[in-house]
């Protein structure tokens, strides 16, 4: 019995351990962004410390006053939206049609969709550049927001189509028999339903587009265009380092993503093991 | 209310003929079961007369009107599914609400029918609750609240109470029964449950193979089923069926089968030569324990199960093995010979190669 329970110990230890190492991994990073951005400019070069101080905004007013963070804050805040809007528009419709209709190639579609979502983005992103070059789309928010869309779009329907796919059929065909269209069936009763996936579907494009560094480095050439992650590269220099600023950048860049987690967490634990799990 | 009609009506999926040319009238006021085992076509059937499905031949008429090209909502009938299809985020009240507010009947309406019909079924102090919240039993009075409300043309059940346990279908089948009689509207219910069908039905279509094979009242079919499937199908526990073939004595015709021979009368009701090969079919509970010289089946008892009122006894006569249903009987043991004896009036005889009955059969 006393050895049972000291094995036992033991492997908690390990796990608490285990949990803790994870835990500073994942929240070092994150830590050390605020605290760097609240920190008073002059002392962030002499001391280096894990202790927050002395406190100041500095970092914060110098971004917004010598960068065009404020531009680049709508401009990202522009293409997020508009990817999910998109995104989910066409993935409802695409993943409720595959899974509810009898139609061909349904499993190829998926597949198709499934295989673009693998290409790295800068493989994607240069031919793409080129054709929007050709199509004067160039240096545009649209070709941002297209090319964004050619990754969360597959996204969106793979998770979606999990989602729809296991949801009971009856439900509708119960909605129609009450008296709904197929169309008021879906807006009425699968729409609602589908709370949860849909939600997931919009945090994960919304992720997608906001921190996305790769398409809009290739996409966007003035800095009236440029998104913030593009943006804030800007600010390193060749001779100078700016880290209070950047610091002060990205922890703009991750307050509402972070806003968005704590809002939508409920729908979006639920959205992702719904999706994730086939009966 | 209103009768339901359909003419040679077919399914195909793809190339499969999940229903073949099946035509049947569901009277004004009807309960009218199919049943029969899973994928012989009575649901896809149910669902073609609710719009779920597409007819791929023929016609379906309810009422009056031609409804096989309607979508499901103009047809207005109201369906009960078997796993509920409850709206999981609507209330109990919403869920029963629902087909009158899509049709936009006036609230004061809805309200009184849903109460009317939720007072019905024992679920008014469930109006407020979720579907989550709610046991299989409730859920089930819930989707019957939301048909009933509806005041449709037809209510069409398909397997209503195969995923409650035994107990709570046995409730639930009398709920629904008297939810016809209190309603008198037409009913068509789907089925593979026999004794559902058997106990709830004012005729039955057994199908099979997308087929109908019979239609009639329950004890129609129970004394005189059609063919060989409906005789197995119906009655628990299965017919006997034995091959034998005919044969003229100076008793009249007899059936000689494996073990044993049976003595058919003077003037059987069907034409056939002698040495015609049959199928014998005699149900359990019709083959009765012979006292002495009456028996006409000598036979071994192979094994004896006690089933509390009644014993069912698993015995082997000569290269037939027979089954019989008795009143409960604690004397009987595995390995006792016995006599059994079977009344005329309640033989079957079958066609070898159609598996018809050679007895006449009112269809």
């Amino acid at each position: 019995m006393r050895n049972e329970l000291e094995v036992s110990l033991s492997s908690r230890l390990a796990l608490y351990t285990a949990m803790l190492v994870t835990f500073v991994y994942c929240f070092f990073p994150v830590y050390w962004m605020l605290v760097t951005s609240v920190r008073e400019p002059k002392v962030l070069y002499n001391t280096v410390s894990l202790i927050p101080g002395p406190f100041s905004l500095e970092n914060y007013r110098l971004l917004l006053a010598a960068t065009d963070y404020p531009t680049w804050f709508a401009n990202s805040v522009f293409v997020a939206t508009v990817t999910v809007l998109i995104t989910l528009v066409f993935s409802v419709l695409i993943a409720y049609s595959v899974t509810r209709l009898r139609m061909r190639g349904k499993t190829a579609i998926i597949g198709t969709m499934l295989l673009a979502y693998m290409f790295p983005p800068l493989l994607v992103a240069i031919p793409l550049y080129t054709i929007f070059a050709q199509l004067g789309l160039a240096n545009t928010h649209l070709a941002l927001i297209i090319s964004h869309c050619t990754i969360t779009l597959p996204l969106g329907v793979w998770l979606l189509w999990g989602f729809f796919k296991q949801q009971p059929i009856d439900v509708e065909e119960a909605a129609m028999v009450d008296g709904c269209s197929r169309l008021a069936a879906f807006f009425r009763v699968v729409l609602p339903l589908s709370l949860p996936g849909i939600t997931t579907v919009a945090i994960f494009s919304f992720l997608l587009s906001w921190t996305d560094y790769t398409f809009a480095l290739v996409m966007i050439d003035s800095d009236s265009q440029k998104t913030l992650p593009v943006g804030l590269e800007t600010m390193v220099g060749q001779y100078e380092l700016r880290d209070g600023e950047l610091m002060a950048g990205t922890s703009l860049i991750a307050l509402p993503l972070l806003a968005l987690f704590i809002f939508l967490n409920r729908y979006f634990i639920h959205g992702l093991a719904a999706g994730a799990i086939k009966r | 209310m209103a009768e339901i009609v359909l003419s040679d009506v077919s399914k195909l999926f793809g190339t499969t003929k999940a229903v073949d040319s099946v035509s049947l009238t569901v009277a004004d006021g009807e309960f009218m079961v199919f049943v029969g085992p899973s994928g012989c076509g009575k649901s896809t059937t149910l669902r073609m007369v609710a719009g779920l499905e597409t007819v791929t031949s023929g016609t379906i008429h309810i009422g009056n009107r031609e409804v096989t090209r309607l979508q499901p909502k103009d047809r207005n009938v109201a369906m009960v599914f078997q796993n509920y299809a409850l709206y999981a985020h609507k209330n109990v009240y919403d869920n029963l609400a629902f087909g009158l507010k899509v049709r936009g009947t006036e609230k004061s309406e809805i309200d009184q029918r849903v109460r009317r019909a939720a007072a019905m079924l024992g679920i008014e102090e469930l109006l407020a609750r979720k579907p989550k919240q709610l046991s299989g039993g409730q859920m089930q009075r819930v989707a019957l609240g939301r048909a009933l409300v509806r005041e449709p043309d037809a209510f069409l059940l398909d397997e209503p109470l195969s995923n409650l346990d035994a107990k709570m279908r046995v409730r639930m089948r009398e709920e629904i029964a008297k939810l016809h009689s209190a309603t008198g509207s037409s009913m068509v219910y789907v089925t593979h449950d026999q004794i559902e069908a058997m106990t709830l039905g004012d005729r039955i279509a057994v199908m099979s193979q997308g087929v109908v094979q019979q239609i009639g009242r329950p004890l129609e079919i129970y004394d005189r089923p059609a063919n060989m499937f409906v005789a197995n199908f119906v009655g628990s526990p299965e017919m006997n069926m034995v091959e034998g073939a005919l044969q003229t004595g100076d008793g009249g015709v007899s059936v000689v089968c494996d073990g044993f021979s049976l003595p058919l009368g003077e003037n059987p009701p069907f034409e056939r030569p002698p040495g015609d090969k049959i199928i014998l079919g005699v149900r359990p509970e019709h083959l009765a324990l012979a006292n002495g010289e009456a028996g006409q089946i000598s036979a071994e008892i192979e094994l004896a199960e006690q089933m509390g009122a009644q014993t069912l006894l698993l015995c082997r006569s000569g290269g037939s093995s027979l089954s019989s249903l008795i009143s409960r009987n604690d004397a009987v043991q595995r390995g006792d010979r016995i006599t059994l004896q079977a009344a005329i009036e309640q033989v079957h005889l079958f066609d070898p190669s159609s598996g018809n009955s050679l007895l006449s059969v009112s269809a």
